[in-house]
């Protein structure tokens, strides 16, 4: 779905005014007029100008033509879904149940409603999350969770 | 002369040249794999080096950071992953010509102007490294703001969207820079109690996430493809013509790397994209940026490995690193009892001579290794497009775990990677947001530092003849925009106007 400039811009310069009053309530360095506040404060007075500025073009804009609302379906929300849904998962459960299990089954899970079939995601998904665990532990030193595996 | 045949001995020997071209491989190998940095490689080389003499340790490393840093292109191009913040500068154009089917092209451009700007920085290195780290070292923290926020502001500029886009996001990446420990007084900011918010946010999975898992995200959702529908070809081909065409950007690419590098602290990155954004700044055909245009490439990509080459000099004759590889170098200096400072030339001339000779190897041998690397990663376009996502979330998960070794880090590169897929589809330019984080400390650092010693007085950022001159360019870059979209505005206004009363 396509939010307007002018909503957008608006929302800049509304964070940019809660980040600048967050920024003024940071301690300041004694006896010196800069600080930890410092720099936030000269982003959120940008976030202010420059979304102001976004905001008043999307209103020039507005009075020309209003951008059509387009709805992206279910079908093309699908992938979306599955790779942002499936990471909250995998980011919950990776320590847990450990990198080759976690990982085999989201990428399976991927390939899966990327259009691909079961048996052959899960060969593809294990041998690469096995390749890369084998990478990693042995050439590199790094080891991955192993949960429930080891 | 003597010390250079010495050097020349010292190389020949067969363990060196054996270290050399190990060294590259596995360069070549971690540089491939989205979201392990040379930075990484390198650290990961330092234990072997203690078994090594002191000059097989130190082209240990040197050949596996210039092979790194070019094979980190490799997935840029592909995928749209870049390897390192540097190649980041210029992964977008990189990746508009891998759709347009000349992906082949540029790997090449990458490759090859990587390792002329690698061998530029060495010829620099190699006659006036104690002249250029003087002139380094008087580089206050006046000078590096100035620098930092030059960056900064010519990226924004050139970035698609326009001003107002690309600075709102520019503002949004220093933002995230300044989530974590305040460099000035350590207290924490925006962590909102969070023990890992308060270490920051990491550049890797950040990157990781706005390129690549945007990429995928709009791949799925049909606005845009996670996989060019194109095959790799010979990445030599027309490449001598495109070098041709472009031999000023390539020789000022790698002489503002060389510059750059050979500032401590600036290292690569700021080079790589101050010097996209020259390419466009001074190209005949700026309209073409950003649609796959090799020009910008050229520049970027000799810029990127000169500086590579050029932090080497103030580490080299001063042991101050120029970034997060020359660091790790000058401690494996000060491990093989060579201890970096002007008497490294005097006192072990020969083994300075060979390190640099290594340099120059280092640079060589990227041309066959890349070749092969390229060969070898065009079967990643015979596989089916689903397999091919899988592959990604697969090298998105692990490289933004294993930087830190931290679930958290994934959660980083997801949020990012949703910011940058709502960015893309309201027309927000994402690079400067990576800029953004990364140069984010840098300049915090030297503004904070520098209004401390100028107690307040904003003046005194002019009163240093670099400073100055630093400073006034950047006034003068931002007021050339300002007046600029001034004048097109009324020109715009005048003609709808004109219209207006025609109708």
């Amino acid at each position: 779905m396509q939010i307007p400039d002018l909503i957008i811009g608006l929302a800049f310069v509304v964070g940019g005014i809660a980040l600048g009053m967050a920024s003024f309530g940071m301690p300041g360095l004694g006896g010196q007029m800069v600080g930890p506040g410092l720099l936030p404060t000269i982003v959120a007075a940008g976030f202010v100008l420059f979304g102001g500025g976004l905001a008043l073009q999307g209103l020039k804009s507005a009075r020309v033509a209003l951008p059509p609302l387009t709805v992206l379906s279910w079908q093309a929300l699908r992938v979306p879904t599955v790779v942002i849904g499936g990471l909250l998962l995998y980011i919950a459960v990776l320590e847990p149940i450990g990198f080759l299990v976690a990982t085999t089954a989201y990428v399976a899970a991927v390939i899966l409603v990327s259009g691909g079939r079961l048996v052959s995601g899960l060969i593809f998904a294990a041998a690469i999350t096995l390749g890369i665990d084998w990478v990693f532990l042995n050439l590199m030193g790094v080891p991955l969770p192993a949960g429930i595996i080891g | 002369m003597d010390a250079i045949l010495t050097a020349f001995g010292i190389v020949a020997e067969p363990t060196t040249i054996a270290v050399i071209l190990a060294a590259s491989l596995f360069g070549l190998f971690v540089g491939a794999i989205p979201g392990l940095s040379a930075t990484m490689a390198t650290a990961l080389l330092v234990p072997i080096t203690f078994y090594m003499d002191p000059v097989p340790a130190i082209a240990a490393i040197v050949s596996c950071t210039a092979m790194a840093i070019t094979a980190g292109d490799i997935p840029s191009v592909m995928l749209r992953i870049p390897g390192t913040p540097a190649s980041a500068a210029y992964t977008n154009e990189a990746y508009a010509m891998t759709r347009k089917g000349q992906g082949g092209l540029a790997l090449g451009i990458c490759i090859v102007a990587s390792a002329i700007g690698g061998l530029f920085g060495f010829a620099v290195l190699a006659f006036t490294a104690p002249l250029l780290a003087r002139i380094a070292l008087n580089f206050s923290s006046f000078e590096y703001f100035w620098l930092a926020l030059l960056g900064l502001s010519c990226a924004t500029l050139i970035s698609s969207g326009g001003v107002m886009r690309g600075s709102l996001a520019l503002l949004l990446g220093l933002f995230i820079s300044t989530i974590g420990m305040d460099p000035l007084t350590g207290s924490a900011r925006f962590t909102f109690g969070s023990l890992s918010l308060s270490g920051g946010i990491s550049f890797i999975p950040a990157m990781i996430g706005m390129f690549a898992l945007s990429e995928v995200l709009r791949g799925g959702t049909g606005s845009g493809a996670a996989k060019p529908m194109t095959e790799i070809g010979n990445p030599f081909a027309g490449l001598w013509s495109v070098l041709v065409r472009y031999r000023k950007s390539l020789f000022r690419g790698s002489a503002f790397g060389t510059v750059i590098g050979a500032l401590p602290g600036a290292g690569g990155d700021l080079g790589a994209w101050i010097s996209y954004s020259m390419s466009k700044k001074f190209s005949r055909t700026p309209e073409k940026f950003g649609t796959g245009h090799p020009e910008g490439l050229v520049e970027a990509g000799a810029s990127n490995n000169s500086a590579l080459s050029a932090a080497w000099i103030p580490a080299m004759v001063f042991g101050i690193p120029g970034d997060a590889v020359t660091a790790i170098a000058v401690g494996v200096l000060f491990m093989k009892g060579l201890n970096p400072g002007p008497q490294l030339f005097t006192e072990n001339p020969e083994r300075i001579y060979a390190v640099l000779i290594v340099f120059v190897i280092a640079n060589l041998l990227m041309i066959p290794y890349g070749y092969m690397a390229v060969k070898a990663a065009r079967y990643i376009f015979r596989m089916p497009q689903h397999l091919l996502t899988g592959a990604i979330m697969a090298f998105c998960l692990v490289g933004s775990f294993a930087i830190n070794n931290t679930v958290f880090d994934i959660g980083i590169m997801l949020a990012l990677g949703l910011l940058a897929w709502f960015m893309e589809a309201h027309r927000f330019p994402i690079a400067p947001v990576i800029l953004g984080i990364v140069i984010g400390p840098l300049l915090e650092q030297n503004f904070l530092t520098s209004m401390i010693i100028a107690r307040g007085d904003l003046l005194a950022f002019f009163e240093r003849p670099i400073a100055a001159g630093l400073g006034v360019l950047t006034v003068v870059v931002w007021a050339s925009v300002i007046i600029g979209g001034y004048v097109r505005g009324r020109r715009q206004q005048a003609q709808e106007a004109e219209g207006g009363r025609i109708t």
